[in-house]
């Protein structure tokens, strides 16, 4: 979340110095958020399934 | 003062007169003073956080060993060691109530078994049907649905079954998104207008739509006044019948249920009314204690 602040307030400060390269920053950067907050929920996703799937198994584990 | 301290020297010797303190030389001044404190701090935040760490263990160990032992014991034992009368909702019909129970409830009159009600099949998926059981009171007809809370919960996900368990809304959500964001990365030369404007439409239309509606929200949870001043008849159920639909036909808690008529037949009631002097601070013979908690004087 603080690189997403941190990203989002350099593209801003960014399209305010340099306007005539607002568009292809605005690509960049919309295409970096997209894929950058996809891919950080397939992995969220992913590693929250694992985890749980290790956590069931421990506790079966515990409790045979 | 009669011989250098400086760090960086490899050789020790005498200081020449009119020597001054390094850079290096003050920091390890400096860390002379701030190093002791430094050591203070830390070993006292280890202490304590042993001491939190033991206070944590003293207060958990016993609670879990009780518990591990609440559960190994058997239920039957348990019934039997109740001082006060305890009211038992058994889920399901009444043929699944089991036999020790059954004997218990004929024989302490205490106990009173409350029966699942014809045509309610899941009462304690229900708060307000489950504390209308336990008080007794008349249970609502069979238009009642259980709390949409946990039918939701039941609801099958095919997609996230497929998935082996993953969550399917938040890895599809991932997959949209990188698959609009790619093209815009990697896209050679300008990208056309529509393309642009395709992709953050798709993505906006995906933000709104996995932004959680009203009918998606799941229920908060409510206290037990709340939920039970909220039902789907609106209001209290224990106090304002469904007006306008079914009458309520069958209860397993009014008087005219045979469980509850028995109860009356073993005395009860008069205990009850006992209950109810001993909250009034008068001298009862017999500690009606849930009841005097559950009803109110009236309701007795």
């Amino acid at each position: 979340m603080a690189l997403d602040g941190l990203f989002s307030l350099a593209i801003a400060i960014a399209l305010l110095i340099w306007p005539l390269l607002g568009a292809r920053l605005l690509r960049y950067a919309v295409g970096g958020y997209l894929t950058g907050s996809g891919s950080s929920s397939v992995a969220f996703a992913y590693g929250s399934h694992r985890a749980t799937r290790k956590r069931i198994q421990h506790y079966l584990a515990q409790a045979a | 003062m009669g011989r250098r301290t400086d760090l960086d020297g490899l050789e020790a010797g005498p200081a020449p007169l009119g020597w001054t303190a390094g850079p290096s030389v003050l920091l390890v001044l400096l860390g002379g003073v701030t190093w002791p404190p430094t050591l203070i701090v830390s070993g006292r935040d280890e202490r304590m956080q042993r001491i939190a760490n033991e206070r944590v263990e003293r207060e958990v160990v016993p609670a879990v060993r009780s518990m591990n032992g609440l559960i190994a014991t058997p239920t039957g034992r348990l019934v039997s060691q109740l001082k006060t009368p305890a009211r038992f909702v058994i889920p399901g019909a009444s043929s699944q109530v089991p036999d020790w129970l059954e004997a218990r409830a004929a024989a302490e009159p205490g106990l009173v078994k409350v029966d699942s009600t014809p045509g309610i099949a899941n009462p304690e998926r229900s708060s307000e049907l489950a504390v209308a059981a336990v008080r007794g009171d008349p249970l609502p007809a069979v238009t009642v649905n259980p709390d949409s809370y946990g039918a939701r919960s039941a609801r099958k996900d095919p997609i996230s079954a497929k998935l082996g368990g993953l969550n399917a809304r938040l890895l599809l959500r991932g997959l949209l998104q990188v698959l609009l964001g790619l093209p815009l990365l990697l896209w050679p030369g300008p990208l056309p207008t529509e393309l642009v404007t395709a992709t953050l439409v798709i993505w906006l239309g995906i933000e709104g739509t996995q932004t959680p509606g009203r009918g998606d929200r799941p229920e908060a949870p409510r206290s037990g006044l709340a939920r039970l001043g909220s039902g789907r008849h609106g209001g209290n159920p224990l106090r304002r019948r469904p007006s306008g639909r079914q009458p309520l036909r069958h209860s397993s808690g009014g008087l005219d249920h045979p469980d509850r008529r028995r109860a009356a037949q073993n005395g009860l009631a008069d205990r009850c009314d006992e209950g109810v002097a001993n909250t009034r601070g008068d001298a009862g013979p017999w500690p009606w204690t849930d009841c005097s908690r559950w009803r109110s004087p009236s309701r007795c």
